[in-house]
C-alpha cells in the first residue's frame, strides 16, 4: 500500500511539473494547469457562491 | 518497486529541473518535504535527491533565464532570516565542545533558510504560488495519508512511531498538522471536482493519522488550529458545527488507548514525562543564562556533560517545583526553550519575531485585500490558512524540540511572498503616476 501511494504521489507530482512547464510557456495562466487549475476568485468564486445561494 | 519508480522519476525530474528554475525549485521543495530516501530501501536510498536539485535550482536562479524572476528584494521576513542565520552561525561556532548534532542541525537550518531566502525570486505570481502550495501538499500530506491509511486498514491497531526526518510520533503529529490548512485551501480553490475530493480525502486521513499518533500536544495543536480556521471563516456556524461533528466522531471512533492518553492532559502536573520536560526547560534556560548571547550550540542540553553541569539549577523556572532531577540528559522538549538554550536570548527573540511577523503579514494581506474590494481574496484565504498552520506549530511545538523544522520557515516565507504578489498586483492595477516599486 505504501509503495502504491508513493508511486501515485510521484506520478501526481510529475503531472504537476509537466502542467507547470506547459503553463510557463504560455501567457494564459490558470487554465493550462490542467487538472491542477485553480479558481480565479475574481471571476469564479462569486459565481460559485451565487450557485450555492440559488 | 519504489527504487525503480524513483529511478524512472529521476529521468523525468532531471530534464524538467534543467529546463527552468521554477521546476527545479519545486523538485527541491518536494524532495525536502517528502524525503524520498525514507521510503526507498534499495539502490536509490543513498542518492542525495535534495542536494542535487538544490544545486540545480541555485545555479539556474543565478545563471538561467526566467522572464518571471523577481527583482532583488529584502522584505521583513528575509531580513529576519538573515539575522537568524547569523545568530545560528555564532552559536554554532561558539558551541560547547563535543555536541553530536551541532554541525548537522546547523547545516540543515542554513539549507532551509537558503531555500526560503530564494523563494521571492522564484515564486513571483499567483500561478507559481499555487504550484508551490500543491507541491507542499504532495510532499507533506503524503506522510499523513500513508499513516492514516495504515491506521484504518489495521482497524486502529497501527501505532505511528514517527519518521526519521521529523522525529518521534509527537514531532510527526505537529508536522502533518501543518498541512491540514493547505488541503482546505486546495479543496476551496481547485477547479477539478476530483482534485477537491482528493484534498478532502487527504485531509481526513491526515486527521486520522494525527489521532493515531496518540500525541497530546498534537491534539491540542489540532484543536487550536481548527478553532482559528472556524472563527476566521466567513461561514462560522457551519464551521463550528463541522468541528463539533468531528469531535463527536473522534470520541466515538478513536481507540480506548487514545482516550486514556488524552485524559492525562489534565494530570500534567503529576505526570513524570511532563515534569522531566520542565527539568529540561530549566537546564536549557540555565545554559542561556550562562551564555546569554551565544547559547550553548545546537542541542547543547542533550550533551550529558552539559546536563550534569546544570541539572540542579532552576534557570528561569525557579517557581516550579521539580523534586526529581533526571540524571540522563533530555531533549529541550519545547521549541522556545530549545532556541533559548541553543541560540541564546537573541536566537529566541529572532525566532519569536519570525512567528509574530508571519501573523502580522497575514493581517496586512487581509487588510490589503479588503481595501481593494476582495480582488485578491485567494491571497487572504491562503495567508489565513498558513497562519493557522503557524499557530498549530506554535502550540504543538511548545512541548517539542522542533525549532529547526523547515516547514515552519517555508510557510513563514510563503506568507511574505503572498504579500509581495498582492502588493505587486495592486501596484500594476493603479494609474501609472501612483505605481509603487516592488519591495
Amino acid at each position: 500500500m505504501e509503495a502504491l501511494l508513493f508511486v501515485v504521489d510521484l506520478a501526481l507530482f510529475i503531472a504537476l511539473l509537466l502542467a507547470i512547464r506547459r503553463n510557463e510557456g504560455s501567457n494564459k495562466s490558470s487554465e493550462k494547469l490542467g487538472w491542477f487549475s485553480y479558481i480565479d476568485d475574481t471571476r469564479d468564486v462569486p459565481q460559485r457562491q451565487e450557485r450555492r445561494d440559488a | 518497486m519504489r527504487d525503480l519508480a524513483m529511478l524512472g522519476a529521476m529521468l523525468v525530474f532531471l530534464p524538467l529541473a534543467l529546463s527552468g528554475s521554477l521546476t527545479a525549485y519545486l523538485i527541491w521543495c518536494w524532495t525536502g518535504l517528502l524525503s524520498p530516501n525514507a521510503y526507498v530501501y534499495g539502490f536509490m536510498r543513498g542518492v542525495p535527491f535534495n542536494l542535487i536539485f538544490a544545486i540545480i535550482s541555485i545555479a539556474l536562479i543565478f545563471l538561467g533565464h526566467d522572464s518571471k524572476r523577481g527583482r532583488f528584494v529584502l522584505p521583513r521576513t528575509s531580513i529576519l532570516f538573515i539575522l537568524f542565520a547569523i545568530q545560528a552561525t555564532i552559536s554554532f561556532v561558539f558551541a560547547y565542545d563535543g555536541l553530536i548534532r551541532n554541525a548537522e542541525l546547523y547545516s540543515n537550518l542554513i539549507k532551509a533558510l537558503l531555500f526560503c531566502f530564494l523563494m521571492p525570486y522564484v515564486i513571483t505570481t499567483r500561478e507559481r504560488i499555487h504550484a508551490m502550495v500543491l507541491t507542499i501538499a504532495l510532499g507533506l500530506a503524503f506522510h499523513g495519508i500513508v499513516e492514516g491509511l495504515k491506521f484504518v486498514a489495521s482497524g486502529g491497531g497501527h501505532i505511528i512511531q514517527g519518521l526519521a526526518k521529523f522525529g518521534d510520533n509527537n514531532h510527526f503529529a505537529v508536522v502533518i498538522i501543518m498541512v491540514v490548512p493547505i488541503l482546505i485551501y486546495i479543496y476551496r480553490y481547485s477547479v477539478q471536482r476530483s482534485l477537491r475530493w482528493a484534498a478532502v480525502g487527504g485531509l481526513m486521513l491526515t486527521v486520522i493519522a494525527i489521532i493515531a499518533t496518540h500525541s497530546r500536544g498534537g491534539f491540542l495543536s489540532l484543536a487550536v488550529m481548527s478553532l482559528w480556521i472556524a472563527f476566521s471563516s466567513s461561514r462560522k456556524l457551519l464551521a463550528v458545527l463541522l468541528l463539533i461533528g468531528g469531535l463527536i466522531a473522534t470520541l466515538a471512533l478513536a481507540p480506548t488507548s487514545w482516550s486514556e492518553r488524552m485524559n492525562t492532559i489534565k494530570d500534567a502536573g503529576e505526570d513524570t514525562s511532563f515534569m522531566t520536560r520542565i527539568v529540561a526547560w530549566k537546564v536549557s534556560s540555565e545554559i542561556a543564562l550562562h551564555r546569554p548571547l551565544t547559547g550553548g550550540g545546537f542541542h547543547a542540553v542533550q550533551a550529558q556533560y552539559v546536563w550534569d553541569q546544570f541539572r540542579q539549577s532552576d534557570g528561569l523556572l525557579g517557581f516550579v517545583e521539580t523534586p526529581y532531577r533526571a540524571e540522563r540528559a533530555f531533549a529541550a522538549h519545547s521549541v522556545y526553550f530549545e532556541l533559548l538554550g541553543d541560540l541564546g536570548f537573541p536566537g529566541l527573540f529572532l525566532f519569536l519575531a519570525i512567528l509574530a511577523n508571519s501573523m502580522l503579514t497575514c493581517f496586512q494581506i487581509k487588510r490589503m485585500v479588503k481595501q481593494c474590494g476582495g480582488e485578491h481574496k485567494w491571497a487572504a484565504d491562503l495567508a489565513n490558512m498558513l497562519a493557522a498552520s503557524m499557530l498549530g506549530y506554535a502550540v504543538g511545538a511548545a512541548a517539542l524540540s522542533l525549532g529547526y523544522l523547515e516547514v515552519m520557515y517555508i510557510f513563514a516565507m510563503l506568507i511574505q511572498v503572498i504579500y509581495l504578489v498582492v502588493k505587486e498586483g495592486q501596484a500594476s492595477t493603479r494609474p501609472a503616476s501612483t505605481t509603487t516599486s516592488f519591495s
